[in-house]
């Protein structure tokens, strides 16, 4: 089977009615989403209503929980006083914005979905603010894969895709305690990571979105990147009263805004 | 080259004045001084210059002539925007050497003309019909460092307008005061820190601001942008104070003493 996933729409209508395109040129049997749907980009509600019309299965992003629940992460959020500036115009724009049914919407979505072996999540299996970012150290990476049971993570957040493959699936853990030192190993398959990048901002220095395509019978994985008529969107978050850098970021390939110094953090509300 | 007493040195806009001055006075370590003429009260290359070699005097802009040629070797920088030909030379220091720094490609300029030696910079001669160089002073804001990273790379980039040439001085929180520069044709030098002493204690007195030279520059978005990376009291108040412990901290105990 084929699954298309994809992720950090953030309100990009434009990409993602081309990546919606592109993953039926590909012929995809499923389409799965790791959420983000809203934030920064200028069709929040048009977005949702997509992802709601097709019934993709979504889990809950980081921006989607901001929007419900109100702007009160931790610092983390915003590596520099320029970024939470800029952050806080965009979360105030969208929440004016935002219709009733689809903050309702985006409230009940699961933060993980499990499907066999495959699990989706938007950040880490741990938190919708936590980035797994391609240089995480081996343990790390391997425990948040295990943590989910699963052998294969889905997440997006850092909107750069990447697969990385955990080959050396052996944790080693020493406990050390007054009456001796105990070590317990434990022996996993291989585990893989599976970034699925961005569709509305990506950060890979083009404007183009990104997804991917997995083979669940051969476990071959296609990152896929999609060119569209990001000009649209980028008229779009002036027309609509964005801040214009948004604009100017988006068709230089960067984020709206930059990602947190250090990637491993947990948010902490 | 034969080292002359008195240096008047002019170019157009971003063509590496400053930066051959200080090739020239960073090699001596002997007394000179430094005037720009038709500087506005954003001295961006006379701090660089006085913090970067002190040896240099720096001249005030009210300055005589006669005073001036009272300190040699003495450079003086002719802002772009000065008339060139009614340019009123004394007596005294009419036997200067006057030095035109022009980008290459330009071949024919009232700068050719005026000096009495000519020197190729690597930068093109597109940017020597750009004119518009806006400044900005910041003297009193502190910014956070992160932000005036993005800003800076958004800036050089050409997110607030295309720039040929950019240089600032910044203050940022933990006292330190930094150089930024940018230029097209220009070696890939980013930031470096000046040798000046920390400022930890409110608001610095010393000077800070950016200079771009570029076209259709966002002028009003730029400062925006700027004051949007600056903290405000309460958040400078409580790093300079977290700051001052830490560095009480990490003193050997007969400094504390």
């Amino acid at each position: 089977m084929k699954i298309a996933v994809m992720s950090c729409i953030h309100g990009n209508y434009e990409a993602l009615n081309a990546v919606l395109s592109d993953i039926d040129r590909q012929k995809a049997d499923r389409i799965f989403c790791l959420g983000d749907l809203v934030g920064y980009g200028p069709h929040p509600n048009a977005v949702v209503e997509m992802i709601r019309s097709m019934d993709i299965p979504t889990v809950q992003g980081c921006w989607d929980e901001d929007i419900v629940e109100g702007l009160n992460a931790c610092e983390c959020s915003y590596p520099s006083i320029l970024a939470e500036k800029r952050g806080k115009a965009a979360h105030e724009w969208t929440n004016d914005q935002i219709q009733p049914e689809v903050r309702e919407y985006l409230a009940q979505l699961p933060l993980s979905l499990r499907e066999e072996n495959l699990c989706f999540v938007h950040g880490s299996p741990h938190n919708q603010h936590e980035y797994l970012m391609p240089e995480i150290n081996a343990f790390t990476a391997l425990e948040r894969v295990m943590a989910t049971g699963a052998d294969v993570l889905f997440c997006g957040h850092t909107h750069i895709p990447y697969v990385r493959t955990l080959d050396a699936g052996q944790l080693a853990v020493k406990v050390q305690q007054p009456e001796g030192t105990s070590t317990k190993q434990f022996t996993a398959p291989l585990k893989q990571i599976i970034n699925a990048g961005s569709v509305g901002e990506p950060r890979h220095g083009r404007p183009n979105a990104t997804y991917v395509i997995y083979d669940t019978d051969d476990k071959l994985t296609t990152l896929r990147e999609v060119e569209y008529d990001y000009q649209l969107t980028c008229q779009a978050i002036i027309d609509k009263g964005l801040p214009a850098i948004f604009a100017w970021r988006l068709a230089q390939g960067l984020e709206y805004a930059e990602r947190a110094e250090d990637p491993t953090h947990v948010c902490e509300r | 080259m034969d080292r002359h007493p008195i240096y008047l040195v002019t170019g157009p806009c971003g063509s590496g004045k400053t930066t051959w001055i200080h090739q020239q006075l960073i090699t001596s370590t002997e007394p000179s001084a430094y005037i720009c003429l038709g500087a506005d009260a954003t001295p961006i290359d006379l701090t660089y210059l006085t913090a970067t070699c002190p040896h240099v005097k720096p001249i005030s802009a009210g300055a005589s002539w006669t005073q001036l040629a009272e300190i040699q070797p003495l450079y003086v920088e002719v802002a772009p925007q000065l008339d060139l030909a009614s340019l009123q030379l004394p007596v005294s220091i009419e036997s200067c050497q006057r030095i035109a720094i022009v980008p290459k490609g330009l071949i024919e300029s009232e700068y050719h003309d005026w000096a009495t030696q000519t020197l190729i910079s690597e930068v093109t001669e597109k940017n020597a019909t750009l004119t518009a160089s806006p400044r900005w002073g910041l003297t009193g804001e502190v910014l956070d460092p992160a932000s005036l990273n993005v800003f800076w790379d958004e800036l050089i980039q050409g997110a607030y307008g295309s720039v040929a040439r950019a240089k600032g001085i910044f203050e940022i929180v933990d006292g330190r005061s930094f150089y930024f520069s940018f230029g097209i044709g220009y070696p890939d030098l980013t930031y470096f820190e000046l040798p000046l002493p920390p400022g930890l204690t409110g608001r610095p007195t010393r000077f800070s601001g950016l200079e771009v030279v570029g076209d259709k520059l966002q002028a009003q978005v730029i400062m925006e942008t700027l004051q949007d990376c600056g903290l405000d009291d309460n958040a400078l108040a409580y790093y300079q104070d977290q700051i001052r412990s830490q560095l009480s901290t990490e003193l050997p105990a007969e400094v504390l003493i």
